[in-house]
């Protein structure tokens, strides 16, 4: 692994987490390690932070949350989006395109 | 929906705590054992990659904590464990505990007392009083003295003479007399009031007769006085002053109202102070 990640943006873990698991359910480590995949190890994502936001978004009714066996056959708590998860995911992106389409006219400007 | 979800998984956590911190502990531990299998799978042997794993993530317990902190049941448990620990460090140290329970109940009797006062004179209206919303206290002053002055007696007779503004206007000042002697003498605050006193309050006596009207003036020929419910109580224990009974208030004599053979001069009323 390379030295050079960053954290991850402030107030974008949720949008992160959102996104990832829309592809499929996750467990925990799996959401991690898709985030530095997809977007190519620029962001690490803090196991701690990580959870508290599982734990708080499972309460919002963003996702469910159950425990099953994985491909190693180990019990791991899979994490996937509600409906109301979706809609979230669609508003933050649209709130996130706004805000960075925004910074990105001032920086060319 | 969302409140439901809130409370019930913090009630989860409160009550059913070992089984949420197993299934925390579980989910640590996978999360720790996956980040441990990717470095292997770089290349690294298994002790290297649990380190690598460990150093990532920060140490297990922090990440526990971490996830603990969400949640308002945190917030529950947080005052849970500082009123244990308080309680331990008073148990330690009782003097200490002594000294604080001893402050604070000394702060909060001289709150209440300061309180119930404030309720009494100023909160509450005046018990018994006919009509306390339309009651009210005049002050004249020429800003010589202190803003809530004393009234002149010209002033009171000109302002009653107003007839049109109050329904009655009554006079009323506060004032320490001695009742009793020798051991048995002790200082009252009382109000020496005009004779139309109760009547403008609508106050009736329990036992007794009102003040007259009449009865304020300079040379009438007797003192009247009406004594509270709790010193009529405490004094006669709530019965009639017998016919050859007397109250004795700064060294002159008051006994029942209808008996004028008691003779009490008017000045003697008079507090001396």
């Amino acid at each position: 692994m390379t030295d050079d990640k960053t954290d991850v943006i402030q107030g974008t873990l949720d949008m992160l987490i959102l996104k990832t698991l829309s592809l499929e359910p996750m467990h925990g480590f799996g959401v991690a390690r898709r985030i530095e995949q997809i977007t190519r190890d620029v962001f690490r994502v803090n196991p701690g932070s990580l959870m508290l936001a599982f734990k708080r978004m499972e309460r919002d009714g963003l996702m469910d949350a159950e425990w099953r066996a994985t491909e190693n056959n180990r019990q791991a708590k899979f994490y996937a989006l509600t409906r109301k998860g979706r809609r979230q995911l669609e508003s933050e992106t649209r709130d996130w395109e706004r805000r960075a389409g925004a910074i990105a006219r001032l920086l060319q400007a | 929906m969302s409140i439901i979800r809130h409370i019930s998984a913090g009630l989860r956590r409160l009550f059913r705590k070992e089984r949420v911190e197993r299934e925390l502990d579980h989910e640590v531990q996978h999360f720790l054992e996956m980040a441990t299998r990717a470095h292997m799978e770089r290349g690294k042997p298994r002790d290297a990659a649990l380190r690598a794993a460990r150093l990532e993530m920060g140490g297990t317990k922090a990440v526990k904590e971490d996830a603990r902190s969400g949640g308002w049941e945190a917030e529950v448990e947080a005052v849970v464990r500082d009123v244990r620990y308080g309680a331990r460090s008073l148990r330690r140290n009782p003097s200490y505990a002594l000294m604080a329970a001893l402050t604070l109940g000394l702060g909060v009797g001289a709150l209440t007392t300061m309180f119930s006062l404030l309720n009494a004179v100023l909160l509450r209206p005046p018990a018994h009083v006919e009509a306390p919303e339309r009651l009210v206290s005049l002050y004249t002053s020429d800003f010589s003295g202190p803003p809530m002055g004393a009234s002149s007696y010209p002033d009171f007779l000109d302002i009653a003479q107003q007839g049109d503004v109050f329904v009655g206007v009554m006079l009323s000042r506060l004032a320490r007399v001695t009742t009793g002697e020798g051991e048995s003498a002790e200082q009252r605050v009382v109000e020496l009031v005009s004779g139309n006193y109760f009547q403008t309050l609508g106050v009736r006596p329990a036992l007794g007769r009102d003040l007259a009207t009449d009865e304020d003036r300079i040379g009438a020929p007797v003192a009247v006085g009406v004594i509270a419910h709790d010193l009529w109580q405490r004094v006669l224990g709530g019965r009639p002053l017998r016919g050859d009974e007397t109250i004795l208030m700064n060294g002159n004599r008051f006994c029942r109202p209808w008996r004028r053979a008691c003779g009490v001069r008017r000045e003697c009323s008079r507090p001396r102070h």
